[in-house]
């Protein structure tokens, strides 16, 4: 540096003030406003296929792709258990983020409204889901049922049903539909969206185990695939344990028959979140079997647990 | 008439000049913040504070209508039970506040301003006493910049507005230090007034409590070496503060919390009493969740890098590195004061790099163990900020003095430069603080990219559920008569308080129960997420009617009850 500059270094200091001036604007300036966002709705309004899922990278502005494009995204598209099934996905991406769900996707076209670029992703290979047992949660698809020792008790359906709760830790809320297995409370089997592990909504059907006996949930004349995929979990505050450390509850053991085989068991222990499950299903492949699955845990208490499902 | 007195007067009047211009600096930040208290919705703790305040206020009512009464256990205890786990100045000047303004004056309209006044003077008070802390300890350019640049961090903006603590004790903190530094030179005065002040500190909040710990450590490491000089002298170095604080202390903390006027030390039956009480609920204090680099912490151990990561994502950049230079210009010179380095033959005054440098790093201390809770962002340790601005004042200093000695002989009066420097290094925090208004919480500095930029990286959004009062317009506009909300994170206290200052519609409801209304809202915080999926299923659908953005990042979601989910 020349001996003249060099006397001036000190200015390297307020120099941060520009630079500092200069990225709050650059910052203020990228921020996305709500034409370029209902702009970037109409271009997927008029350009999805069924089957398609919508959605929007990173991750936080997953509340405003659900307002700006809350006619494209149902439930079961949001608290989705993973992407496996779509096709394709219109992803509406601010500053060229990622969504983890779309790793390894290709990008066929990307089209920019203002601040709001929307990609189109393709799957390389998508799968053919046969039958999704969230989806068969009622009779008379599905019976769920509790076994303590010799004593069998089917659980009631009951649909239309008020729901509120919840709040702050206050876990899953069963939903407007679901069988009740006893005068417990939680004792029901039904569809509800748990937090995950990574904060994640995620569908699914809540199978509290109960201490000593088994809750068996059984689908009748399910379309057999390859496998059954799925996955299941325990909701966050459940699973992550209380403030001082202490352990909540036991492993959750998932067992899952067709007819009166079983295809699989996978055990969901503490810290594994949402966790995925595959059971073969080629010996059965082009048939219709019923199909159970059966949850027990050794320690059931704050098992606030639940799984889903499909056949592909 | 002798020349004496008129001598007397005019150097009393040259001695309240700075005074003058620490009035102006907290009359304008008192009067901004005045101004922008409406925007901002109510905390949590405010809306517990609304109700402790208002309930010692009429105590004291009855103190002066039946001051038997009013003094009796019972009523003292009914009172001052009320939210005894914080201690009562501040709550006290709340309440009196509510009730003289607002309730006999008239002079506030809205009574939640009436309640928030002492909380924004003691913002204004703060920087005063910096400015003052700045100017004596160094010089004017000091004092102003570091009062200025304290002012002007979004964070302490948004806090300086509440009814809480955590500004009230950033000024107590720089007060107390301020007079035990005018103290180590003789004074007698300034050490009572040191003991005083502690005392109304403790009153204030706790982090006062570190405060002897940091005396202690100060006057040993900046007088120990000198101590067997200074007794051969005859001039023994006697703290007189700390015997001051020792004295006054708790004396005031006692006397100013009628709560504690019982079972002080042990109850009648010989339990711990009512001190005990109060210092365990800090020190076994609830671990609460926050977000940070992504992952929610609810238990210890707490990342170490946490109040470091805050500080730098949080405080102006400017300000940083003027922090930084300031520091690396005075470092050895600190070094120099104390008596293991230089050794000292005089009465005169030392160690004021090491008290900044202190002040700075004790209100800290706490969090260099991974076992402190995070809960409060950075509220919990505002009260090393004064002493961060000091040191980016020194900064600054330094720069100008460069500055104007490279532009000598160059331009008529180079302390233009110096002017036109200092109005350079403020406009980023100007902006900053401008723009994070009314979310101080969820605001971040370009260092962290900004509230889309801490989104990304994972920082907590906000706490305390105070965004819903930015969602009134919408409610006004938007929500049918009567229609029942649930209101998530925000009291019912809050709630309230903004019907009663006309901010929000009177015929909306607050419901507790998600699903129980026609609107359910969520606050975005990680650990939160789990509302959002509780209203899917009570609604059966993830549609968001509208939702609340910072610099287009979701603050608060708002949805809407669909007629298919019935009532």
């Amino acid at each position: 540096m020349p001996r003249g500059l060099r006397a001036w270094w000190f200015l390297l200091f307020p120099a941060v003030a520009v630079v500092e001036l200069l990225a709050q604007g650059v910052i203020q300036a990228r921020v996305p406003t709500e034409a370029h966002w209902r702009a970037a709705h109409d271009h997927i309004a008029r350009s999805r296929r069924d089957g398609d899922l919508v959605a929007s990278a990173p991750l936080w502005t997953d509340p405003l792709a659900r307002m700006y494009f809350r006619d494209l995204i149902a439930l079961r598209d949001a608290a989705r258990p993973d992407a496996t099934r779509y096709p394709r996905a219109w992803v509406a991406t601010l500053r060229g983020a990622e969504h983890p769900d779309f790793n390894g996707w290709r990008e066929q076209s990307a089209k920019s409204f203002g601040r709001v670029t929307v990609r189109l992703l393709l799957n390389p290979s998508p799968a053919r889901v046969l039958y999704d047992f969230t989806e068969h949660l009622r009779p008379p698809d599905a019976q769920p049922v509790r076994i303590d020792g010799e004593t069998r008790r089917e659980c009631a359906f009951q649909s239309g049903l008020f729901v509120a709760g919840g709040g702050l830790g206050g876990g899953m809320l069963p939903g407007p539909e679901r069988f009740s297995c006893s005068n417990e409370g939680w004792n029901y089997v039904g569809v509800t969206v748990v937090e995950d592990m990574t904060h994640r909504g995620r569908r699914c059907i809540w199978s509290h185990p109960v201490q000593g006996a088994t809750m068996v949930t059984t689908f009748r004349n399910v379309p057999i695939g390859a496998r059954i995929h799925g996955h299941h979990a325990l909701a966050y505050e459940a699973e992550r344990g209380d403030d001082l450390g202490n352990d909540l509850g036991g492993p959750v053991v998932l067992r899952v028959r067709v007819g009166d085989q079983v295809v699989g068991a996978d055990t969901h222990r503490d810290g594994e979140g949402w966790k995925l499950y595959e059971f073969d299903t080629t010996a059965f492949q082009g048939s219709a079997r019923d199909v159970s699955f059966e949850v027990t845990s050794e320690r059931a208490g704050m098992r606030h647990y639940c799984f889903e499902g499909d056949t592909r | 008439m002798s020349a004496e007195p008129t001598h007397r007067r005019a150097r009393f009047l040259a001695a309240l000049k700075p005074h003058a211009v620490g009035l102006a600096l907290a009359a304008i930040y008192v009067i901004a913040l005045l101004k922008t208290a409406p925007a901002i919705g109510f905390a949590r703790d405010e809306g517990f504070y609304f109700h402790a305040s208002r309930v010692y206020a009429e105590w004291f009512q009855s103190l002066v209508t039946n001051r038997p009464a009013a003094m009796s256990r019972a009523a003292i205890d009914a009172a001052w039970g009320v939210n005894h786990e914080h201690p009562s100045l501040m709550k006290s000047l709340f309440g009196l506040s509510w009730l003289l303004f607002h309730e006999k004056w008239h002079l506030f309209r809205s009574e939640s301003l009436a309640f928030r006044f002492p909380g924004m003077l003691m913002g204004g008070l703060a920087l005063w006493a910096t400015w003052i802390f700045g100017l004596r300890a160094f010089n004017a350019r000091v004092g102003l910049v570091a009062a200025v640049l304290l002012a002007l961090m979004p964070r302490v903006f948004y806090h300086a507005h509440l009814d809480c603590f955590d500004v009230p004790v950033v000024a107590m903190w720089v007060l107390v230090l301020y007079a035990y530094w005018r103290s180590t030179s003789g004074s007698f005065g300034w050490a009572v007034a040191t003991g005083a002040l502690w005392g109304l500190a403790l009153e204030t909040k706790h982090n006062a409590w570190f405060v002897p710990f940091l005396v202690v450590t100060h006057f040993a490491l900046s007088r120990g070496g000198d101590i067997i000089g200074d007794v051969k002298r005859g001039k023994f170095p006697l703290p007189m503060a700390l015997v001051m604080m020792a004295l006054l202390g708790p004396l005031i903390f006692w006397a100013l919390w009628p709560w504690m006027w019982f079972d002080f030390l042990r109850t009648p039956d010989g339990r711990p009493g009512r001190l005990a009480e109060y210092v365990g609920f800090h020190t076994n204090h609830a671990y609460y969740n926050m977000e940070y680099l992504g992952f929610n912490w609810f238990r210890p151990p707490f990342p170490r890098s946490y109040s470091w990561g805050m500080i730098a994502f949080t405080v102006p950049g400017i300000t940083l590195a003027l922090a930084a230079l300031g520091l690396a210009v005075h470092f050895t010179r600190g070094l120099r004061e104390l008596p293991w380095v230089k050794r000292r033959t005089d009465d005169e005054r030392r160690g004021t790099l090491l008290l900044v440098g202190m002040g700075f790093l004790v209100p800290l201390a706490p969090w260099f163990s991974t076992k402190t809770p995070i809960f409060g962002g950075t509220k919990h340790w505002f009260p090393a900020y004064p002493f961060l601005a000091i040191m980016a004042g020194l900064g600054f200093a330094y720069i100008a003095k460069r500055l104007e000695a490279n532009l000598a002989g160059r331009m008529k009066d180079p302390r233009l430069a110096s002017l036109a420097l200092g109005v350079l290094i403020t406009l980023p925090p100007l902006w900053q603080t401008a723009h994070s208004h009314p979310f101080g919480l969820s605001n971040y500095t370009p260092l962290a990219g900004g509230t889309p930029g801490s989104a990304d990286i994972g920082l907590n959004r906000q706490f305390w559920g105070f965004t819903t009062g930015s969602l009134a317009p919408w409610f006004n506009a938007n929500a049918p008569p009567s229609a029942g909300i649930y209101i998530h994170d925000t009291t019912y206290e809050a709630w309230d308080m903004l019907q009663r200052d006309g901010t929000l519609r009177r015929d909306l409801r607050a419901v507790w129960q998600v699903g129980e209304g026609d609107f359910s809202i969520v606050h975005h915080e990680l650990h939160m997420n789990e509302v959002d999926y509780q209203i899917w299923t009570a609604f059966q659908s993830p549609a968001v009617a509208y939702v609340l953005t910072h610099d287009g990042v979701p603050i608060v979601s708002v949805y809407r009850r669909p007629a298919a989910a019935g009532r």
